[in-house]
Parts: C-alpha cells; sequence; structure tokens
C-alpha cells in the first residue's frame, strides 16, 4: 500500500512539472496564434478583440492557474482553430490512435516475441542471423516509405485494404479494422524488431540458467519449456519494453496517421503545434503523459506481482 | 521544311485546345438528378462560417453550403444570384432586387431582412468577422420591402459586386447563428445553396446532401447530385491512387507529376486551366539591395520562368507578368513576362553599382515544390552574379514575416482573390494589412495612386484603362519577382460533369452525373 500511495504522489508531481514545462514552452515558441487565425485580414482591433475573447491578454501566471483550475473540472477550453472543447474534440481522435496502437501493439508482440524466442534458441544459426538482420530493417525502414509501400501493393494492386481513410468502430468494425490494419502494420514493423531483439536477449539469458536444464532433465518436451518456463521470465523485459513503447506508439503515430489519412491524435496534435493552437498541445502532453506514468506504474505493480523480490523489497 | 513546320503549328495549336476551353466536349449535354461525388484533397476546414473563414480553400465547401448575392460567370464576370437583378440610380447607391420564394435550409425565409442581418453582423466588430473590411465602406443598408435592398456607400466602390460574389455575400440563416451560436461554423452551417451540411468532421471528411428545397431546383436546376462527400487526406501523393481505385471521384488538386496517369487512365478525364495563383519572389523594396529598381529588375531577367514551369509543374504553368493571370478579362495583353536574359541582368547590376554581382537573402517554407523552385532559381541566377542566402523557415513564420514586411525577398505563392483590385490592394498599398509597411518607397507611390483610382472610377472600360496602366507599371517597375501561374489540374471519373472556374475555387451546385 504505501508502495502505491508513494507511486502516486510522484506521478501527480511529475504531471505538474510537465504542466509547467509545456506550458511555457507553447510561449516561447514563436508565432502568434491569433495572427494565424487571421491571416492578412487582421487588423489591430480585431487583433485585440479576439485576444481579448479568448483571455490571451492576461498575465501568464493568472492564465497557468485558470487553465489548473478549469483543467481539475475536466474543462481544457476550446481550441483556437476549431472553437470546439478540447476535450471532446481529443475524444473523436482518441479512437482511431487507440484501435491502431492496439493492433500494433498485438502484432508486434506475436511476431516480435516469436522472432525472439526462435532466435534465441538457435542462437549462431542462421534463424538468429535472419531475425537480428530483420530487426535491424524493421527499425531503419522509414515509416512513410513504408507505408506507401504497402499501399500501393496490398490497398492499389491486391485491393484488398482501402487506401485512404478511416471508418469509424460505431459505423462498422469490420470496415474500422480494415482501415487500421496498414498503418498497424506499419507502426509494428519498427516495434516488432525491438521487441523480438529484447525478447532475444532475455531468453538467452534464461535459457542458460540451471532450472532449466532441470526441466529438461525432468523430460519435459522443448515446448513447454521454451513457452512454460523461459518465456515467463523473459516476459518481465518485454513487458518493461512495451511499456515504453506505448509512449511512442503515441507519438509515432504522427507520420502514420497523416500517411494513412487517419484522423488521430497524432496529426491532431502534430496540426495544433503548426497553428499555435496550445489549449491543445498542453491538454495533449499532459494526457500522454499521464498515460505513459499510468503504464510505468503498472509495470512496476506487475513486476512486484511477478517477482516476490521486488515485493517483498528483498535482494537475492 | 515547311511541311514540319505546318505540322508544329498544328500540333501546338492542339495541343492548346484543353488550356484554352474548360468546358468538356459534351457540354450540350442535359443534366440528369442522381449519385454522389467523393472529392479529396489535403485543405482542412478552417470554418464552416464565411465570417470566420481565413483560408482561400474554404470555398471548396462554402460554395456547396451558401448561395452569394452576386454570383459570377466561369469567367470571372458578375451573373444574378440571391439578387436577380441590381441597379445603380447613382454611384454611391447599389438596389438590390432578391429571387423569390428561396428559403434557408432550415426553413426560415430569406429576404431583404435576412441580408441586412449577414451585412450588419459582418460589419459588426463584436463578431470579429475576418470579412468586416468588405464593409468599411458601406454607409447605410436600408430594407426597401422583403424583396429589396439598398446599400449607401461612404464613397463609391467599383468591386462590390465582385466582394459580394465572395464570403462576404454568402447568406447565413440568422436563425441558426442565433440558435447554435459558439457552434456554428464548425458542427453547424446553415445557407441557401444547394448541399446541407450532414456532418464536419474536422480534418476527416465533411458529408452534405442536396437541399431539395433550393431555388434553382424548383425550375428544374441544381443541385443535381444527392450527396457530396469530401475526403481530406495530408498526402496527395494518394489521392490519384484513390480516383484509380474507384475510392474517389474529383480530385481537386492533381500534383504534376500525376498529370500523365491521369491522362492514359480510360476512366478519368483531367481538367486544366491556366490558374489564378502565382508563384512569386516578394521583393522587399525599402531594404537593400532592392532600392534600387535596376537591381529589382536585374532579379526578373535573371529568371528563365519557361525553364521553371517546365521543372516544378512539368510544363503544366504559364510565366507570369503580375499577379492577375492572363486568362483574367483585365489582363494587359501587351504586356509579356521578363525574358530570360542574363547578360542583361549582370548590366542592370553594373549600372546600379553592383559590377561584381550581389548577394540578396531569401526566406521560404520546406515545401517540396518551393524547395525544388529555390534550387532551380539560385542556380539561374547565379549566372547573373547573383547570390541568394538562404532560410528556411516554417510556414507560419512565412506569413507573418510577410504581414509584417520583415523580409528582403520571399518565396511564397499568391492565391488568387475575387477581385483583382483587391489583389492589388493587398500587395501594392501602403494601409494594406499584408505588409504594407515595404509599399512605402517610392517607385511604389504612382501605383498606389493608379490602385486608389480604379477604386474610385465606377466605369468599367476606365477602370480596364487603369488596370491595365497599373500592370505595365508593377512589371517596369518590378515591384516584384513573379515567376508562373500553376495551371488548375482536376481528376474527375469520366461520367462526372464539372464547369471549371477561372479562380480555380469549386462550384460543385451545378455538377452531375452522366448515367
Amino acid at each position: 500500500m504505501p508502495f502505491l500511495v508513494r507511486r502516486l504522489a510522484s506521478t501527480i508531481v511529475m504531471l505538474g512539472i510537465v504542466s509547467v514545462m509545456v506550458f511555457s514552452l507553447m510561449l516561447l515558441m514563436p508565432g502568434d496564434p491569433v495572427k494565424l487565425m487571421l491571416g492578412e485580414a487582421t487588423t489591430p482591433e480585431l487583433e485585440a478583440q479576439v485576444r481579448q475573447d479568448l483571455g490571451l491578454d492576461l498575465p501568464i501566471h493568472v492564465r497557468y492557474v485558470r487553465w489548473i483550475r478549469d483543467a481539475l473540472h475536466w474543462n481544457f477550453g476550446r481550441s483556437i482553430r476549431t472553437q470546439e472543447y478540447v476535450a471532446s474534440e481529443a475524444w473523436l481522435h482518441v479512437g482511431p490512435t487507440f484501435e491502431i496502437g492496439v493492433l500494433a501493439l498485438g502484432m508486434s508482440l506475436v511476431f516480435g516475441m516469436t522472432l525472439g524466442c526462435v532466435a534465441a534458441y538457435r542462437r549462431g544459426s542462421l534463424w538468429d542471423s535472419g531475425a537480428t538482420i530483420g530487426a535491424v530493417v524493421g527499425v531503419c525502414v522509414p515509416h512513410f516509405w513504408l507505408g506507401m509501400l504497402l499501399i500501393l501493393f496490398f490497398g492499389a494492386q491486391l485491393g484488398w485494404f482501402p487506401i485512404q481513410g478511416w471508418v469509424r468502430w460505431e459505423e462498422s468494425p469490420v470496415g474500422s479494422l480494415k482501415t487500421a490494419f496498414l498503418p498497424a502494420l506499419t507502426l509494428a514493423m519498427g516495434l516488432t524488431a525491438e521487441t523480438a531483439r529484447m525478447t532475444r536477449s532475455a531468453m538467452v539469458e534464461v535459457l542458460n540458467e540451471d532450472y532449466i536444464r532441470t526441466a529438461r532433465s525432468k523430460g519435459l518436451s522443448e515446448f513447454l519449456v521454451v513457452t512454460k518456463h523461459a518465456l515467463r521470465q523473459a516476459l518481465v523485459i518485454t513487458a518493461t519494453t512495451v511499456g515504453l513503447q506505448i509512449g511512442r506508439l503515441i507519438g509515432g503515430a504522427v507520420l502514420t496517421e497523416t500517411i494513412f489519412a487517419v484522423p488521430g491524435l497524432g496529426r491532431w496534435v502534430a496540426e495544433a503545434v503548426f497553428f499555435r493552437d496550445f489549449l491543445v498541445v498542453q491538454f495533449a502532453v499532459v494526457m500522454t503523459a499521464m498515460v505513459v506514468l499510468a503504464v510505468n506504474m503498472l509495470t512496476d505493480l506487475l513486476y512486484a506481482l511477478v517477482d516476490p523480490r521486488i515485493r517483498y523489497g528483498t535482494t537475492s | 521544311m515547311r511541311r514540319f513546320t505546318t505540322l508544329a503549328m498544328l500540333m501546338t495549336a492542339i495541343l492548346c485546345i484543353p488550356a484554352v476551353s474548360s468546358r468538356p466536349a459534351h457540354a450540350a449535354e442535359t443534366p440528369v438528378y442522381g449519385g454522389t461525388v467523393r472529392v479529396v484533397s489535403y485543405w482542412k476546414v478552417r470554418s464552416l462560417d464565411p465570417a470566420k473563414s481565413t483560408s482561400g480553400y474554404d470555398h471548396n465547401y462554402l460554395f456547396s453550403l451558401y448561395d452569394t448575392l452576386v454570383d459570377l460567370t466561369p469567367d470571372l464576370k458578375p451573373a444574378p444570384g440571391l439578387a436577380k437583378r441590381w441597379e445603380t440610380p447613382d454611384p454611391r447607391t447599389v438596389i438590390f432586387h432578391l429571387q423569390e420564394n428561396v428559403t434557408f435550409q432550415d426553413g426560415t425565409p430569406f429576404n431583404a431582412d435576412a441580408v441586412k442581418w449577414n451585412f450588419e453582423r459582418h460589419m459588426n466588430p463584436a463578431t470579429a468577422s475576418v470579412q468586416r473590411s468588405d464593409f468599411v465602406n458601406v454607409e447605410r443598408i436600408d430594407v426597401l420591402d422583403p424583396r429589396t435592398v439598398k446599400l449607401v456607400l461612404k464613397t463609391p466602390a467599383s468591386q462590390l459586386l465582385l466582394l459580394l460574389a465572395d464570403r462576404g455575400g454568402m447568406m447565413v440563416s440568422p436563425a441558426a447563428v442565433q440558435k447554435h451560436g459558439k457552434d456554428y461554423g464548425t458542427k453547424y452551417a446553415v445557407g441557401t445553396g444547394p448541399y446541407r451540411l450532414i456532418s464536419n468532421r474536422p480534418d476527416e471528411k465533411v458529408e452534405m446532401e442536396a437541399y431539395p428545397g433550393h431555388w434553382r431546383k424548383k425550375n428544374g436546376g441544381p443541385p443535381f447530385l444527392d450527396r457530396l462527400t469530401y475526403f481530406i487526406v495530408p498526402d496527395d501523393a494518394t489521392h490519384v491512387l484513390m480516383a484509380e481505385n474507384n475510392q474517389a471521384d474529383f480530385v481537386f488538386a492533381v500534383p504534376a507529376q500525376d498529370v500523365d496517369r491521369v491522362k492514359k487512365n480510360a476512366d478519368l478525364t483531367l481538367l486544366r486551366m491556366v490558374g489564378a495563383r502565382t508563384r512569386t519572389i516578394g521583393l522587399n523594396a525599402t531594404r537593400e539591395p532592392l532600392t534600387k529598381r535596376k537591381v529589382r529588375q536585374a532579379l526578373n531577367y535573371a529568371v528563365d520562368r519557361k525553364a521553371l514551369a517546365q521543372v516544378i509543374d512539368f510544363g503544366y504553368a504559364v510565366p507570369a507578368v503580375t499577379y492577375i493571370p492572363p486568362s483574367h478579362p483585365v489582363f494587359n495583353k501587351a504586356l509579356a513576362p521578363y525574358p530570360y536574359d542574363p547578360a542583361k541582368a549582370r548590366q542592370l547590376l553594373r549600372e546600379a553599382g553592383y559590377p561584381d554581382g550581389v548577394t540578396v537573402p531569401i526566406a521560404l517554407h520546406n515545401a517540396p515544390d518551393r524547395l525544388q523552385t529555390i534550387q532551380a532559381v539560385e542556380a539561374m541566377m547565379k549566372k547573373a552574379g547573383i547570390s541568394l542566402d538562404k532560410a528556411v523557415i516554417e510556414p507560419v513564420r512565412v506569413s507573418q514575416r510577410m504581414v509584417s514586411a520583415d523580409y528582403t525577398m520571399m518565396l511564397t505563392e499568391w492565391a488568387g482573390r475575387a477581385s483583382p483590385l483587391l489583389t492589388l490592394q493587398l500587395n501594392f498599398t501602403p494601409e494594406s494589412g499584408y505588409g504594407g509597411a515595404r509599399n512605402t518607397h517610392d517607385d511604389a507611390k504612382d501605383v498606389d495612386k493608379l490602385i486608389k483610382a480604379i477604386d474610385a472610377t465606377p466605369s468599367p472600360r476606365e477602370q480596364e484603362k487603369l488596370f491595365h496602366e497599373v500592370q505595365k507599371l508593377i512589371a517596369d517597375r518590378a515591384l516584384d519577382l513573379h515567376l508562373t501561374h500553376p495551371d488548375i489540374l482536376h481528376a474527375v471519373r469520366k461520367n462526372v460533369r464539372y464547369t471549371m472556374y477561372g479562380d480555380g475555387k469549386l462550384r460543385l451546385g451545378h455538377a452531375w452525373i452522366a448515367k
């Protein structure tokens, strides 16, 4: 229990720091959202009026305090660009990013862990080198190029998937998965590589342990040895990797979402940065920080559950 | 030899036909009702409220939702719109007679009171309307009867009709604005136009359906389509791919490198027209070394515009004289673009006191076509002894620096305006909100005078003479470095019938699908 309380407290402090940082960063960036909004039609009176409407003429600390106060009531203000409430607009964009993220993570876990296991099991063989090369290629290939290739091949040539656009889950789950498949595959390529490498190193270490030799000498099938005994230990490392990847999935989504015209969070935030729509950027950064911190906390809890040494605070 | 020349001339003539005619050969067919058109472009909606719309590409959506008081013909001349006729008893007064039996898409009636309400909404400082400057000249609006509106201006305004064919003249339902408040323009948009809004998913798609109560439809007219879907897809490399795979029917802007694919595709038609956009390098003559006219002229001689059109737009562009394209009614046909003459450029530089050439800073943003353009221009200018000191900046910064005239040279693009006078006013008068501070130098003073004269002249013939004069002055004095006008290139499914307009904006009200 005190573990949980300590983690929660530090999470809140981190969130506070993140919010201050993001607030000041947006203000330090050159570019005035009001001038951007109005374009060449701008006149001094119009500008002053819009500034007042948006509350941009107040001093910074007042604006920050107001923002925190409103945020606690789940009011993150209105987007300068669309005039929609930031929180409700975010809700529209979370769906696609979440769907693609979950699909990408799932794919990468399946492929990555399989590849990693095979590479570790057949260490030093062609399988191993093949998996390593595959991993390097997966990390180095640029997302947008890969995305275009997938669109051309699976979308245009084979016609299996739509070339662009997004079907919402509420409209049609199957249609939604079809539009999510190629973007998820693109993202998964990069993630698979990492997961494969991590799984491989973890497995190599574990497979050398004494208890594996014991399990083998007990007469257990190889399959059981690898999956039930070895993999379970390696899962801890994989869980850490996944925790780190989730943060990247939200950000790395920007390029993929642009190529595949997916109306997700990544694209939304990128647009907001270009338009100095700082309320949107603040919200997005704070929310992302919250998600990453929450995931990390969960990972720690998972550790504690899986490894009794952590739970009881002893070291062997 | 002679046969070859004749053949060459014949081929050139044949090749010119698509550029000259924008109407497909089947213009004599009778429109039929029904069908859906899916449009794809990368233009996001800034606002579906004409008072808040700052982007020149919102028109593609707005012209479907709203009718304007004054309409335009495809070659940009005023025609009856919601106002079926108008008269000017004196240069400062215009009386509009409105069409009968027009209703807004929410059922409320369209009448003179609605017109007055719309104008006053733009004029009211509390609205913060972007089109407010269109109405600063309005002294009074009188409702003479439900079908007649009288507009009294402070000074004669020659371009008023053209402005009322644009966002300032779009009629919005007063009831809808009052009902939806801040949500108007994003979730809701109600006009008298041929299509009404079903949904607007920002950055994703906009869906519209035919408005069956449209005043033109009652006489067997448009809207002909049942439904209109606009996809917003940021990566234009996939737009033509979507059309090829029957996932879109109308590609708004075909990238120049994909034109051949469209031409070879039996299922798609290429619509092409001389564009109203201008690729241009803005010159700030209040900064050295551009204060000397000869230096600016040298810059103009140092660029091969034909080669640029070939390299950047694959030949789908015409060299520019000024911002006014050759297809526009007021274009001065006696003018030609600066020829490519690096020797002359060197000579002018010598005469201006720069025998060893000159280095000039230039700013631009990192769009692929701009980067390509600057590379080509830089190479050309080197031959004339001109070096460019490039600064690549964010798009946001480009527009800000243009507005505050904080640049020496800026590679940018001018999208065009409803009225050519507005283009001239925005670019060449000192009071302009678009970098007017650069227009305070001597060479700009006569241009400013001419522009003000055009504004004050009611007679179209007089206006045309003045337009011709001001274009010549701008070109001779090299106030800017105009490069090319890229063509408007649409790719449509071969059964889609659409008439192109000279300003390159989508007016899908009259579009239909042949069976």
